[in-house]
C-alpha cells in the first residue's frame, strides 16, 4: 500500500471528490441537460410545426388563386349572359313600345275620326231640323194669308210627313 | 531558488476536522462552482429565442447529446447526464489547470529537512485521488443502470455460468471491470500530471517566454482528447454492460 500513499490517495479524499462530482452530475441534470434539452425539442418541434404550417399555406394560397381564378372567369361569363340578356330585352322592349306608341296613334286616330264623324252627324241632324223648323215657319207665314183653312189643314201634315220621312 | 517540481502526491494545506485540504481539492470546488454557474447562467431565463450563453449551452449539450446517442441509441436521454456531466468536469477542470498562477502560486514548506514548494492550486486530474473517485463513479454508475435494464438475474449472468468456459470468462470479466479503474483514473492522471511536469519544465527550467507556448497548445488539445477519452470509455462500457447478453 505504500504506492497509494506514494500517490497520496486517502479514502477521505476520495470520497470527498466522489461526493463533490455527485453533486454535480445531480445538479447539472436537473438544471443544465434537462432545461437545455427541453427547449431544444421544444424548438425542434416549433420548426417542424412552421415549416407544415408553411406548406399547408401555400398549399391554400394556391388553392384560393384558382378559386379566385374561377370565380372571376365565372363572373365574366355570367356578365357576358347578363349583357346579352339586356340587350335582347331592350330590343324587345323598344319594339314593343314602338308597337304600342303605333297602336296608340292608330286609336287615337281611329277615336278622332269617330267623334269628328259624330259630330258631323249631330251637326247635320241639327241643321236638318233647324232648316225644317225655318222651312215650316216660312211655309206657315206663307200659307196663312193665302190659302184657305181647308188647304192649309192638308198641306200642312203632308209636309209634316215629307219632312218627317226625311228625317227619318 | 529552490528547484520547482510537481509532487506526486497532491500537498495538503490545512486540515477541517478529519479531512485534509489538499490544493487539488480547493481547484476541484473552483472548477465545480464555475461549471454550475455556468449552468445557472445558461439556463437562467431558458427561452426559444436564446441569448448568447444559452446558445454556448445549447451548443455544447446538443453536440454530445448527438455523440452519445450515435452509440447509445434510445438509452441517450439516461446516459447523458452522467457521460456530459464527465466530460464537462474534466474538460473545465483540465483547461482551468492550465490558466496561470495555478500550480505556480505558492509557498515553501520544510517537509522532512527539504524546502519544498506547494502550490496553492493544482490542476484536479493531477490528484490521483480525483481520477480514482471520477473512476469509481463511473464504474458504480455502469453497474448500476447495468442492473436496471437487465435485472439482477440478467446482470448476474453476464459474470456467473455453469458452464465452464462461460464461467471462466465471466471471471476474466470481474477482473476486466477492477481494472477499468485503473485504466480510466491511471490514464487521466498520467496524462494530466505529465502535462503539469512538462509545463512546469518547461518554465523553470528552460525559458520562460516564447518556448512554454507550443507546450500548452498541445495540453489545450490533451485535456480536451483525455476529457472526451474518459466520457466514451464510460458510455461504451455502459452500453456494452446494459446490453443482453448473447449467451
Amino acid at each position: 500500500m505504500e504506492i497509494l500513499e506514494n500517490f497520496g490517495i486517502q479514502p477521505t479524499l476520495l470520497a470527498a471528490q466522489i461526493v463533490n462530482f455527485a453533486i454535480i452530475l445531480f445538479l447539472l441534470k436537473k438544471f443544465f441537460y434537462k432545461p437545455i434539452l427541453k427547449v431544444l425539442g421544444d424548438r425542434k418541434q416549433r420548426i417542424e410545426e412552421s415549416l407544415k404550417n408553411a406548406d399547408l399555406i401555400e398549399e391554400r394560397l394556391q388553392k384560393t388563386q384558382e378559386q379566385s381564378k374561377k370565380i372571376i372567369e365565372g363572373t365574366q361569363n355570367q356578365a357576358q349572359v347578363l349583357l346579352t340578356d339586356a340587350k335582347k330585352e331592350s330590343g324587345r322592349i323598344s319594339e314593343k313600345a314602338a308597337l304600342d306608341a303605333k297602336k296608340a296613334v292608330e286609336k287615337a286616330l281611329a277615336d278622332a275620326k269617330d267623334q269628328i264623324e259624330a259630330e258631323r252627324q249631330s251637326m247635320q241632324k241639327k241643321l236638318e231640323k233647324d232648316t225644317l223648323e225655318l222651312v215650316a215657319a216660312v211655309v206657315k207665314k206663307v200659307l196663312d194669308r193665302n190659302l184657305k183653312s181647308g188647304e192649309k189643314q192638308e198641306l200642312t201634315t203632308s209636309a209634316a210627313k215629307q219632312i218627317t220621312k226625311q228625317i227619318q | 531558488m529552490a528547484d520547482v517540481h510537481v509532487a506526486l502526491a497532491a500537498e495538503t494545506l490545512f486540515n477541517v476536522g478529519p479531512l485534509p485540504i489538499t490544493n487539488s481539492i480547493l481547484t476541484t470546488w473552483i472548477v465545480t462552482a464555475v461549471l454550475i454557474g455556468f449552468a445557472y447562467f445558461a439556463t437562467k431565463k431558458v427561452s426559444l429565442v436564446p441569448n448568447t450563453i444559452q446558445n454556448l449551452a445549447e451548443i455544447m449539450v446538443d453536440t454530445f447529446n448527438d455523440l452519445v446517442s450515435t452509440i447509445a441509441g434510445d438509452k441517450t436521454k439516461v446516459f447523458l447526464p452522467i457521460v456530459a456531466s464527465f466530460f464537462f468536469f474534466i474538460l473545465f477542470g483540465n483547461y482551468l489547470g492550465l490558466l496561470p498562477g495555478i500550480g505556480s502560486i505558492g509557498f515553501f514548506e520544510y517537509h522532512n529537512g527539504k524546502e519544498v514548494f506547494v502550490p496553492f492550486l493544482r490542476s484536479i486530474n493531477s490528484d490521483l485521488n480525483t481520477t480514482v473517485a471520477l473512476a469509481l463513479v463511473s464504474l458504480f454508475a455502469t453497474h448500476y443502470l447495468a442492473i436496471k435494464y437487465l435485472g439482477v438475474s440478467g446482470y448476474l449472468g453476464k459474470f456467473f455460468a455453469l458452464n465452464p468456459i462461460f464461467l471462466f470468462v465471466g471471471l476474466l470479466e470481474i477482473i476486466g471491470e477492477a481494472t477499468k479503474i485503473l485504466s480510466l483514473s491511471f490514464r487521466l492522471f498520467g496524462n494530466i500530471f505529465a502535462g503539469e511536469v512538462l509545463l512546469t519544465t518547461a518554465t523553470t527550467n528552460l525559458f520562460a517566454y516564447v518556448v512554454p507556448i507550443p507546450f500548452y497548445f498541445l495540453e489545450i488539445l490533451v485535456g480536451f482528447v483525455q476529457a472526451l477519452i474518459f466520457a466514451m470509455l464510460t458510455l461504451v462500457f455502459m452500453v456494452i454492460l446494459t446490453q443482453k447478453s448473447e449467451h
